[in-house]
């Protein structure tokens, strides 16, 4: 089976009881074909809103508009995806003078209208193999 | 009997006034033409001239304001929310032609391959609108259009200025300043020093706390300083006052605080003072907040000094109506009691005793300007007037006054009429006042122009089209006989 970096980095972390699942994050809407996609799985509201502790944390060179990533073998349980799109690969979620983000971003179910969404809003149920949409805006 | 008697004769008969659509025009105001919006850009005309446009009066006056009211089936319901369209009146020798070209801004593109409104508009929400990653997300470029080292900038207030090309009308693209300045907001009016260095104001009441940005660009388009500051709070910011010193802002007293849309979000609030903030132009460093009682202003006239006083004038609303109901009504094309004219007043700064004067002037008022060679001198005002006795709470008037005796000059153009921002424009012998207008009772929009020094004798010329443009908000004049613009092509 081939695994992402993100799958590896996942099934190193953790030694899985019961059946495990596939997600796969389908990401649309990246403004430049350059740089990398980086996301963050959360499965607490706690580590969510710290940026601490993520489930998965991983990153692809971005080669089109949209891209799918699958995230191997998640226990079941409820999870919330950040991502963003580092397009000048500094490593950060740039942003202006202001604060405000300029660099793309989102959120599983394309939560939050200003600014960005409780865990509760962004959390996706996980029992089976299941895909996420994001659309970064 | 033909269609036109046939329909003359169905409004004669009052049964069937009852019909929906005659219901519907009936309820409608005669003015609603001027908010019924575009669908596209609007190809060269000549318009018809009454009079004879001055032999030593050539150039182009360039407006730009909100017109793409509909896509999809849906409409918006605030003046602040439609995409913005330049459009150009160009006079010379062989007369007086407009064009219009709507900014082709990342959101009206995505918006147009999409097929419908993506985002919420600044007074609109839609239940489907996706998540916007800023502010700049639904930079629609639709308040002002004013010129910068040879290019236009059109102006939006709560995210970045589109480069204009001044010759097509064509978006080149968004004014960049630097990287830490990019999506942060540039307002629609940007104000010139006696050198051309333009200076403006960037309000954030929606940051994660309230913030101001100071703009100092010279002339040749370069950013020579912008600078940070942090309000107490976050009230409504749309202009400010340039002085030989001192930059003058005032924070508001309609305040950011939760609802729908950015201006469901910002509520009068009577017992929240407003204050006027004194920054030093040298290095853009606050020098005073001082307290005057709850206004709001969308608008500022020029400013001066002398000795130890700050002064300038504003046009001040008793509250925030005109944001709240006044636009949204126009938008919506309804009739009804909108909002309370704004009336012009004097502020003088004692800025050692941290203290300011409100003094009336006695005229209800909008859309000042002056003669902009002489920034900082006290000097007559122009603007559009007769908004307290308009259908549309419009002005009808275009009026001059002292600022300060508050003597006036005016011409009405009387009902069916609405004035549009007036430009001091000077000539070889005379100094000319030059604005458009929508004639809703004939259905057609023209341009004319006025003795600045006899506004009362009325317009030297009119120009008008067989077409009727959205009603916008400011432009600038910009001389000179050319005649490759973007008319000629
Ligand atoms: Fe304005």
């Amino acid at each position: 089976m081939k695994r992402t970096i993100a799958g590896l980095l996942f099934s190193s972390l953790y030694a899985l009881p019961g059946a495990a699942a596939d997600v796969t994050l389908a990401v649309s809407n990246i403004e430049a074909v350059q740089g990398e996609l980086r996301w963050l799985v959360f499965d607490s509201a706690e580590d969510y809103a710290a940026d601490r502790n993520p489930v998965v944390a991983g990153r692809s060179r971005v080669q089109a508009d949209a891209m799918a990533v699958t995230l191997h073998d998640l226990p079941p349980g409820n999870y919330a995806v950040k991502l963003f799109h580092d397009a000048n690969q500094n490593g950060e979620l740039d942003t202006n003078m202001v604060g405000l983000p300029t660099e793309g971003y989102g959120f599983s179910n394309n939560a939050g209208r200003f600014g960005p969404p409780d865990f509760d809003d962004a959390a996706v149920e996980v029992q089976a193999d299941t895909r996420i949409d994001v659309r970064v805006r | 009997m033909n269609r036109r008697e046939f329909i003359q004769a169905l409004g004669a008969c009052p049964a069937l006034q009852a019909l929906p659509h005659m219901a519907l025009a009936a309820g409608s105001p005669a003015w609603k033409l001027g908010f019924d919006g575009v669908s596209g850009d609007l190809s060269p005309l000549s318009l018809k001239v009454q009079g004879a446009v001055p032999e030593d009066f050539s150039g182009r006056l360039y407006r730009n304001g909100p017109a793409l009211y509909e896509r999809g089936g849906r409409r918006y319901q605030h003046w602040f929310d439609p995409d913005g369209m330049i459009q150009c009146y160009e006079f010379g020798p062989k007369g007086v032609t407009h064009q219009g070209r709507l900014v082709r801004t990342a959101k009206l593109q995505q918006e147009e391959r999409a097929g419908r409104f993506l985002f919420d508009g600044a007074g609109t929400h839609f239940a489907d609108a996706l998540p916007a990653r800023s502010n700049e997300d639904g930079n629609v470029a639709n308040i002002s259009i004013q010129p910068l080292n040879g290019e236009l900038l059109a102006l939006w207030e709560a995210g970045s200025a589109h480069r204009i090309d001044p010759q097509t009308l064509e978006t080149l693209g968004v004014k960049h300043w630097s990287d830490e300045l990019k999506g942060v907001p540039f307002s629609a009016h940007p104000h010139f020093d006696d050198n051309g260095d333009l200076w403006n104001i960037g309000s954030v009441p929606f940051g994660a706390r309230p913030m101001l940005v100071l703009y100092h660009v010279a002339k040749d388009g370069t950013l020579r300083n912008a600078r940070l500051h942090q309000l107490e709070f976050p009230g409504y910011m749309h202009d400010f006052v340039l002085t030989p010193r001192y930059l003058v802002a005032l924070n508001n007293s309609a305040v950011l605080g939760a609802g729908d849309t950015f201006v469901d979000r910002m509520r009068w609030n009577p017992s929240q003072p407003s204050q006027l903030l004194v920054f030093d132009r040298s290095d853009l460093s606050l020098q005073a907040t001082i307290e005057v009682p709850a206004t709001f202003v969308f608008h500022f006239g020029n400013g001066w000094e002398q000795g130890r006083e700050i002064s300038f004038t504003g046009c001040a609303y008793p509250d925030a109506r005109i944001m709240s109901d006044g636009m949204r009504l126009l938008a919506q094309q309804q009739s009804g009691a909108y909002h309370t004219g704004a009336e012009l007043v004097r502020y003088t700064i004692d800025l050692p005793a941290r203290a300011a004067r409100v003094e009336p002037l006695g005229v209800v008022m909008e859309f000042p300007g002056f003669d902009q060679r002489q920034p900082f001198r006290a000097q007559t005002l122009y603007g559009s007037a007769g908004q307290e006795r308009s259908e549309s709470s419009l002005g009808s008037a275009v009026v001059a006054v002292d600022p300060l005796t508050g003597k006036q000059d005016r011409f009405d153009y009387g009902d069916g009429v609405v004035v549009e921002e007036p430009l001091f424009v000077p000539g070889k012998g005379n100094n000319y006042l030059v604005h458009s207008y929508l004639d809703y009772r004939a259905g057609r929009t023209g341009v004319a122009l006025l003795d600045a020094q006899r506004l009362a004798s009325g317009p030297l010329m009119r120009a008008e089209m067989d077409r009727v443009t959205p009603l916008g908000f400011h432009g600038c004049f910009l001389p000179g006989a050319d005649a490759s613009g973007p008319n000629s092509a």
